[in-house]
């Protein structure tokens, strides 16, 4: 039992250090798990990702969209399939339908030959939203129910080209790589310790039975 | 052998800790089929009164009828836009009640996949005392919440427990369903509008007695009776497009109805409307050969279950809106 409690330390301690490993090497220093820059573009003025492609809630993410070439100013936002839907009704645009990692994305273009019904600042329902020109950093959490995240040209040029970088965000996520590292090592050797030292009568219990025999 | 259990119970502790402290940030799929979305929750309507109310305030107390369109809508609008108008006609402000609502002691929000979104709120009205039961309108993304209909009923008023969805959202009821109640939203408020007209008919026995035929069917006598003029008083129901499914299998039904008060004065006779605040704001003076007088009424009735009672009204809000005679 001993030898099997010894073994299982150290295996846990090894499964520690590989986690603690992999978050820290996954993340790195700034937190961040990312993807890109990748290049979007749409001959329309928006481009919109379906709730379809955003099948997940939970994490926090930050998607940094910058415009090359000229600053153009841009407006980010994540809110609502049904107030998305209603607002840029009309706006010709480009649908996110899918996103696979680490980065492959399907799209549908929305024809149409409108504006996006207001200021998209003006409006409350976006969960979160930023502004920007040349570049905008739009930071949130993936909330459960369907959402889009749009991307527009505040501006009424034709067409949109945006390079778009994401990333997960998860506070403290390396230092607490680091501690699983250090504290799985420590497991290990705990382990190896128990594994490898003898066990060695000790107490009155022990002495017990040797007095018995001697008497005998 | 106690030790080697004790560091296995401190490294799950440990990595339980660890799992623990990041759970909120680890991905969850989620359903994508639902693309609904409720119309309000409880704070968001909280918000909506809160900014009727503000809004509401400025325009009472100015008597700013250019002010309500910030905050209210169709036939509501019209209503208390028609009494901003009386009271600044006849130069009786005070005699105007104001509205200030409570927070709502209860909202009812269905969910929608498509704007116009709409609620319900029951609130106190701290001006008035009684209760309101309002509906909130949103029609698109970028216009602002509208109060558009807005029944007055009793200060120990409740609304019956209306039935949710598996999302906790309310669960409407079209207007032609007569699903469990036998009469649909749009067949009440006609029968509604029946009852209320003048001379008998099998709508009259439909409903439960209340107040507002009451007062209505006194009304149309008193005004029969005028010896130099005739009187004639018309109902037309709207097609009402709030409607919401109740606990048991009944129905709340916000309906509108049309009135029209018709006068024909005979010859070498007139009219006089002096003491009436309505009639004298669209009517000044005297009225010779005829007039009518257009109002809005706003019903809030509840359709029990099949067989189990006769439907009965539950609120009213109404006024005049219109006015013309020569």
């Amino acid at each position: 039992m001993r030898r099997l409690g010894g073994l299982a330390l150290i295996a846990l301690g090894v499964l520690s250090a590989v986690l603690g490993i992999a978050l820290a090497v996954l993340f790195g220093p700034d937190d961040r798990m990312g993807t890109g820059p990748h290049r979007l573009s749409t001959p329309g003025q928006a481009i919109v990702t379906a709730p379809e492609a955003l099948a997940y809630a939970g994490p926090r993410v930050e998607l940094r969209v910058a415009s090359p070439g000229r600053e153009r100013p841009l407006f980010l936002g994540v809110a609502h399939d049904v107030d998305v839907r209603d607002f840029l009704d009309g706006t010709p645009r480009t649908r996110i339908d899918a996103i696979s990692i680490p980065w492959q994305v399907a799209t549908t273009r929305v024809p149409g030959g409108g504006f996006p019904k207001g200021e998209p600042g003006d409006q409350n329902w976006w969960i979160a939203d930023a502004e920007g020109r040349g570049d905008a950093v739009l930071s949130w959490r993936l909330p459960d129910t369907a959402a889009d995240v749009v991307i527009l040209a505040r501006d009424s040029g034709d067409g949109l080209v945006v390079d778009v970088t994401a990333a997960v965000v998860a506070p403290g996520v390396f230092v607490v790589g680091l501690a699983l590292v250090v504290l799985g090592l420590g497991v290990a050797v705990f382990g190896w310790a128990v594994l490898t030292t003898r066990a060695t009568p000790r107490g009155l219990h022990a002495m017990r039975p040797r007095a018995k025999q001697d008497a005998a | 052998m106690r030790t080697a259990h004790a560091g296995m119970r401190l490294m799950a502790g440990l990595l339980c800790v660890a799992v623990l402290g990041s759970a909120c940030g680890v991905p969850q799929r989620k359903d994508t089929s639902v693309v609904s979305k409720p119309a309000a929750s409880p704070a968001s309507a909280r918000s909506v009164v809160a900014t009727y109310n503000a809004v509401r305030a400025r325009a009472d107390e100015r008597l700013d009828a250019s002010l309500l369109p910030q905050i209210e809508g169709g036939d509501l609008l019209d209503i208390d836009q028609g009494a901003y108008f009386v009271s600044v006609r006849v130069d009786k402000p005070e005699g105007y009640a104001t509205v200030r609502l409570a927070a709502p002691e209860q909202v009812v929000a269905p969910r929608f996949e498509a704007y116009p979104l709409w609620f319900v709120v029951l609130a106190r009205d701290e001006k008035g005392g009684n209760k309101r039961v309002a509906v909130f309108e949103r029609a698109d993304s970028v216009s602002p919440w509208l109060m558009t209909m807005a029944p007055e009923t009793t200060p120990q008023a409740g609304l019956p427990p209306v039935v949710q969805d598996s999302n906790g959202a309310a669960v409407t009821v079209a207007p032609e369903d007569a699903t469990g109640t036998g009469v649909s939203p749009t067949a009440a408020v006609q029968r509604y509008a029946g009852a209320l007209a003048e001379g008998q008919s099998a709508d009259d026995a439909f409903f439960a007695s209340d107040a507002f035929i009451t007062q209505t069917r006194k009304f149309q006598q008193t005004q029969a009776s005028l010896p130099f003029a005739t009187f004639e008083q018309t109902w037309t129901p709207q097609t009402p497009r709030f409607a919401v499914r109740v606990e048991g299998g009944g129905m709340l039904v916000f309906g509108t109805v049309n009135r029209r008060d018709a006068y024909s004065v005979q010859t070498n006779s007139y009219i006089d409307w002096d003491d009436n605040a309505d009639t004298a704001a669209y009517l000044p003076g005297r009225v010779y050969r005829s007039a009518t007088l257009d109002y809005t009424h706003q019903l809030l009735l509840f359709l029990p279950p099949r067989g189990e009672g006769r439907p009965r009204l539950i609120g009213q809000y109404g006024g005049v809106v219109d006015g013309q005679g020569s």
